[in-house]
């Protein structure tokens, strides 16, 4: 391998990812630890169900669901638990305070309502398994992906940095270097999706196994979620390419990238000819920036589901153009890199 | 036959000519010096030689061919500045230059790291200016090359370390190692080099096999009876590189013909002549103190 180098680059970025995924498992782990105190449904179920006072009577019910019928004369509690699959309804009464009071609560899988009325308390509990399309895994490891992007990004102008005395008298082609430096970059950044995917697993299975589902717009959105990073990375190392510094190049990104957009929708009704020379600076590079396509006008997870998004500059609605568009961007910028790196001189 | 050769090599930056029509054939197997003063445009030809810049005209080849990318596996390089990666450690380094280079020897880089004392874990951020020239010159020398052009390879080592990569350099021109060298040290290059080339505002000022240099260039010294005498047209000389006249002496540095000029002087009725043979040294400053071809220096 001629791109040790930019293997011991990628090496430190994914080191610096896993430290990012460790410390938000951790803190899943903690949240899990603290939750376990006020218990689960689910064990209080078993609670119920395995009192020694307890009088259990299970039945099948046709449409192939289980019935359990818990009578607790010792505690005064009756429940009746319907189960099929995963998925299972409680309702439960039992004594309670002086107190009256009822509500609903709904967090994720579970619904709890409660009725409380005449010492008498009556709860329903509800948990279908948390259905999560295989899509979503993916573009839930976008913010993981730019950050690889952005501790990647401008292998060249790393090189121009005062290694080029190195970087070119090794018996490779210029071209070669750079495409291969990109190559180890880009798997890197893959690299660091699947571990957030991974993490963002290990966080869901501490609370719940989710249901992964395959919906229709999966592959685009699988391909989005690797071209997302991918573009953004190609476009950091294109600007910087002819540079001898990428850190200002990806700070000064940052800045702009995801406010472009804003800055483009905020000054379009504007009849000043200096606010419309504004919008049609934004609104152009609006075009040219990946953040500006991963941004839309509506909450961008509220709109995957359906399988559709509007892009930042408001052309292209669905994700197979911005897929595409994302791809072209991502050839354009690692081009212009490419050329910019045959003719940049030590 | 020339292993290297730089054919009317030109490089401007603006309107500067940092490399001026330079021309030099450096030989098969020899060690060629050039010499030159700060921002005489040594390394600017060295990058042009080797694809780090791209020359305004002019041409380089290797053995007759032009510089492409499989050429490398023959040069090695030490850089004038370090550019080694701080972030990196010296082991890193030595690794990064076995998957690179198919001549990469492990049990010379090992003997190499040795010789300068140098420790495989640490980072280059850690060393100071003699170790990361060390660290180059140990890059440099582990992969057995053909061709090595050396910038300034002796830069803040010290007095043993520079000894030691002489020897290094020697050595390599022993098994046949064609060696473009720069250095400040002049007597460093005397004892290695074979031929050089001196350097001034990007030309090419002398050039020459060292042993034909030295055996030209003399100092014809004359001691008249008083200061009143003819310098006799040694000022328009082509022989004559540098005329000093100091009350009753007249110094005269010459490229040739020494005894000659030493008979011309006793034919004007000088006391006593002597001739003074030079070392590289003297001949590279005159070569680059000259601030015109024939240099008249009158004093009192």
């Amino acid at each position: 391998m001629d791109q040790y180098v930019e293997f011991l680059r990628a090496k430190r970025a994914l080191f610096i990812i896993a430290i990012v995924i460790g410390v938000i498992v951790a803190i899943a782990v903690a949240m899990r630890l603290y939750s376990l105190n006020g218990g689960t449904p689910g064990s209080w179920i078993d609670r119920i169900q395995y009192s020694p006072t307890a009088h259990v009577t299970k039945a099948q019910l046709p449409d192939g669901s289980e019935r359990v019928v818990v009578d607790d004369p010792a505690k005064r509690t009756h429940a009746v638990i319907v189960r099929k699959g995963r998925s299972f309804v409680m309702d439960l009464t039992e004594p309670s305070g002086a107190r009256t009071e009822h509500g609903t609560v709904s967090m994720g899988n579970f619904s709890v309502s409660s009725r409380v009325k005449n010492g008498v308390s009556h709860t329903v509990v509800s948990y279908q398994p948390l259905s999560f399309p295989l899509g979503w895994l993916f573009l839930f490891s976008l913010p993981i992906g730019l950050l690889a992007a952005s501790l990647l990004g401008g292998p060249l102008a790393k090189e121009n940095g005062g290694h080029l005395e190195l970087a070119w008298t090794k018996p490779v082609s210029r071209d070669r270097y750079a495409l291969s430096a990109i190559g180890i970059d880009s798997a890197a950044i893959a690299i660091s999706q699947l571990a957030g995917i991974v993490g963002m697993l290990l966080c869901m299975v501490m609370f719940t196994v989710p249901k992964v589902v395959l919906t229709p717009p999966s592959g685009l959105q699988i391909l989005l979620a690797f071209l997302g990073p991918f573009a953004w990375y190609a476009m950091l190392t294109g600007i910087s390419a002819s540079l001898r510094r990428v850190g200002l190049v990806v700070g000064l990104s940052w800045l702009f990238a995801p406010n472009i957009l804003g800055v483009a929708q905020a000054t379009a009704h504007s009849e000043l000819a200096p606010i419309r020379l504004i919008h049609a600076i934004a609104q152009g590079v609006a075009y040219l920036d990946p953040i500006a396509y991963l941004s839309a006008h509506t909450n961008f997870i509220d709109v995957m589901p359906v399988g559709t998004s509007s892009s930042g500059n408001g052309v292209f609605t669905s994700l197979g153009p911005i897929v595409g568009v994302l791809f072209v961007l991502s050839l354009l910028y690692i081009a212009a890199a490419v050329v910019q790196w045959r003719r940049v001189e030590a | 036959m020339s292993t290297i050769s730089m054919a009317h090599l030109t490089k401007t930056y603006g309107s500067l000519r940092a490399v001026d029509d330079v021309s030099i054939d450096v030989p098969s197997g020899s060690v060629f010096g050039l010499l030159g003063p700060n921002g005489a445009g040594k390394t600017t030809t060295f990058k042009c030689l080797l694809g780090l810049a791209r020359p305004t005209s002019g041409r380089v080849s290797f053995d007759g061919a032009p510089l492409m990318a499989e050429t490398f596996e023959r040069i090695a390089y030490v850089p004038e500045r370090s550019v080694l990666y701080e972030w990196m450690t010296a082991g890193e380094h030595l690794e990064m230059q076995r998957r690179s280079f198919s001549r990469f020897k492990p049990l010379r880089a090992k003997e190499l790291m040795d010789l300068f004392s140098l420790d495989s874990r640490k980072r280059v951020r850690a060393m100071s200016k003699g170790m990361r020239t060390a660290l180059a010159v140990v890059l440099a020398f582990s992969i057995e090359p053909e061709i090595m052009v050396l910038d300034e390879p002796t830069s803040g080592l010290d007095p043993i370390n520079q000894r030691s990569v002489l020897r290094l350099i020697i050595q390599a021109a022993a098994r046949g190692t064609t060696t473009v060298l720069s250095s400040h040290q002049i007597g460093q290059v005397e004892r290695a080099a074979d031929h050089i080339a001196v350097l001034r505002d990007g030309r090419v000022t002398l050039s020459g096999a060292v042993d034909d240099l030295k055996a030209g260039h003399k100092i014809v010294e004359g001691i008249f009876e008083s200061d009143r005498f003819s310098l006799n047209g040694f000022a328009s000389d082509a022989r004559v590189v540098r005329v000093e006249k100091t009350g009753r002496i007249l110094r005269l540095t010459v490229r040739s013909d020494g005894d000659e000029i030493a008979r011309a002087l006793s034919g004007m009725g000088a006391l006593s002549v002597r001739v003074v043979d030079l070392n590289l040294e003297d001949i590279f400053l005159n070569a680059v103190d000259a601030g015109s071809p024939v240099d008249v220096v009158e004093g009192s």
